[in-house]
């Protein structure tokens, strides 16, 4: 690997892994012990802030960086196969899932979990996008535009006949929020991380062979399909979760950009992918610090960082070998 | 001599549009087998069928002895297929991630064993290309790239190895280090089918030779190919008949293997 030393990567990547599990899983599941929160916020408070005295910032500090390091580990995936406008496409889709909840709560009151309706109609929609391009034979322009686009109309219906606005604030939805996630919801995100995670550890391989060298994966007898489908539908589960802070219109660059980033620093496909997941949960936990000091969004925050970090990337490297 | 492939009457359409009409033919053990034919004829489909990436509309193919579609025997298939085809040129990945690509469909899950990274550092020498293991693939020139991937296929012990166009756009001399290379590999069991625009070469390293426009018009012995018989091909492949090519009466017999 060019300019960051493996050891040092690893170190890093040892100590997000204890911090997860120490504290944010914990956080998570709702059995972290009062103290450790009263302690977060005396500390919080003797740096001057009062971040870590409110509880629903621990659930949006928690649920970044499960994001930070979802996004990246499949955004590897869906990049490489230049398939980035997937994840968009994905959000649209699953924003159609929030204005189908909000019609479900308009027309019979129902107590419908938005997030669990976006993951639903998300991974339907993540298998529809698969059928158009199984059926077109390629990731083209024309199906992404077409479900992007159309999702999002059907969403505004949806919208507009479960009653305008007036039963969930869409615009969270659209442009991201600090305080959107509840105990259930970061319940919920931790439930991902695991399936995404686990689930990419386990097929790694394939999942790899498949993102170089297509063809070839199909002449050795790997699923390329069976793949190509698992991939689709993880990225609209990891989209949804992370739909909650950067909001639909942001949500594609949190697979995009640390993505980007790491393919200029590392020669290697898991470096580049460890580096993603470090450039995802510091964006995200620097942009969750500046959104809140600031009082800005912070999706755009988030992904403004992000991008920051890539065009430092691009300097540091000095290369042409990844645009 | 048992058989690699068992091709018979094979037929495959896109749309309506044949590209391989009725083609029959078998491919023995070890044997190195040449494709040619203009472009559009049909070659890479027909590779493709026979390597079960596109499933023939009529007809049977026999891999290894066993029907195509049953035939799940993936860690026995080495391709290189097209340059087009890849999309290594932006992806962060080392020489020797894509060289362990070929044990990949071995072990597809949980850690390496000791056999698996012994066959990765053995395919990286065989291949000599120890010394850029760890250098970034899409920094290598295409004729290194090249060797890379017959690198992966040598570590995944492929009984058959298939190459289409695998020197298209790389200099002369990588060209014709890695065709030395591909008939040690040969001359080591490897089952081999190359399709090659430059019609000499083909003559020059095949045993046999299938022609195709759609349907074969020949098949036989590399040393009595006319290419005189193919001459839409001989136009089409468009390469010019210097010292590479040889015509079949100036075959020297040791290239005949």
């Amino acid at each position: 690997m060019t300019g960051i030393a493996r050891p040092v990567l690893r170190g890093l990547l040892a100590v997000l892994g204890v911090v997860v599990a120490v504290v944010f899983l914990p956080v998570a599941f709702g059995v972290m012990p009062q103290r450790v929160f009263d302690a977060g916020c005396t500390a919080s408070q003797t740096l001057g802030s009062s971040f870590f005295c409110y509880g629903f910032l621990w659930n949006t500090v928690t649920t970044g960086v499960f994001i930070g390091i979802m996004g990246p580990v499949i955004g590897m995936f869906l990049v490489h196969r230049e398939m980035a406008l997937i994840g968009e496409t994905l959000a649209h889709t699953a924003f159609a899932g929030v204005a189908f909840g909000t019609l479900l709560l308009g027309v019979s009151g129902w107590d419908v979990r938005l997030l669990v309706v976006a993951i639903v109609v998300a991974v339907v929609g993540a298998l529809a996008v698969q059928w158009l391009v199984d059926r077109t034979g390629s990731y083209g322009d024309v199906p992404i535009a077409i479900m992007l686009t159309g999702s999002f109309a059907v969403g505004t219906l949806f919208i507009d006949l479960g009653g305008g606005f007036a039963f969930v604030d869409i615009n969270s939805y659209l442009f991201g929020n600090i305080s959107i996630t509840d105990d259930r919801s970061v319940t919920l995100m931790a439930v991902l991380l695991f399936a995404v995670v686990g689930v990419v550890s386990v097929a790694y391989r394939p999942l790899v062979y498949i993102t170089f060298d297509e063809q070839t994966a199909t002449a050795v007898r790997f699923n390329v399909r069976g793949y190509n489908a698992l991939l689709i539908v993880l990225t609209a589960l990891v989209i949804v979760g992370a739909m909650q802070i950067l909001g639909v219109i942001l949500v594609a660059a949190m697979l995009v950009v640390p993505v980007a980033a790491a393919s200029m620093l590392a020669s290697g496909f898991k470096d580049a992918l460890y580096i993603a997941v470090l450039i995802g949960v510091g964006s995200v936990l620097a942009g969750i610090g500046l959104s809140w000091t600031y009082s800005l969004r912070p999706g755009a925050t988030i992904v403004v960082v992000a991008i920051g970090v890539y065009l430092l990337a691009v300097t540091v490297s000095g290369s042409e070998r990844f645009t | 001599m048992s058989t690699t492939l068992d091709v018979e009457n094979v037929t495959f359409s896109y749309t309506g549009r044949p590209a391989v009409d009725e083609v029959s033919f078998s491919i023995d053990d070890g044997e190195f087998f040449g494709l040619v034919g203009p472009n559009g004829s049909g070659k890479t489909t027909l590779l493709k069928l026979l390597l079960g990436i596109l499933q023939p509309d009529s007809g049977r193919i026999r891999l290894f002895g066993e029907p195509i579609e049953s035939h799940d025997a993936g860690e026995r298939i080495g391709y290189v297929p097209q340059q087009s085809t890849r999309r290594g040129q932006t992806m962060p990945l080392t020489v020797r991630e894509v060289v362990a690509m070929g044990r990949y469909p071995h072990k597809s899950f949980g850690r390496f064993r000791a056999k698996d990274n012994t066959a990765v550092d053995e395919a990286l020498q065989t291949v000599d290309i120890s010394s850029v293991a760890h250098r970034r693939f899409s920094q290598l020139s295409g004729g290194q790239q090249q060797r890379v991937l017959l690198a992966r296929a040598v570590a995944a012990k492929a009984d058959l190895l298939a190459l289409d166009e695998p020197t298209v756009g790389v200099d002369a001399e990588a060209r014709e280090s890695f065709f030395e290379l591909l008939n040690r590999l040969n001359d080591k069991g490897m089952t081999t089918i190359l399709i090659d625009h430059d019609l000499g070469t083909v003559i020059e390293h095949a045993d046999r030779i299938a022609a195709m426009n759609r349907s074969l018009s020949y098949l036989g012995p590399a040393a009595e190919f006319e290419p005189t018989t193919l001459s839409s091909a001989a136009t089409a492949v468009g390469s010019p008949a210097g010292s590479r090519r040889r015509s079949p009466q100036s075959q020297p017999q040791n290239t005949s293997r």
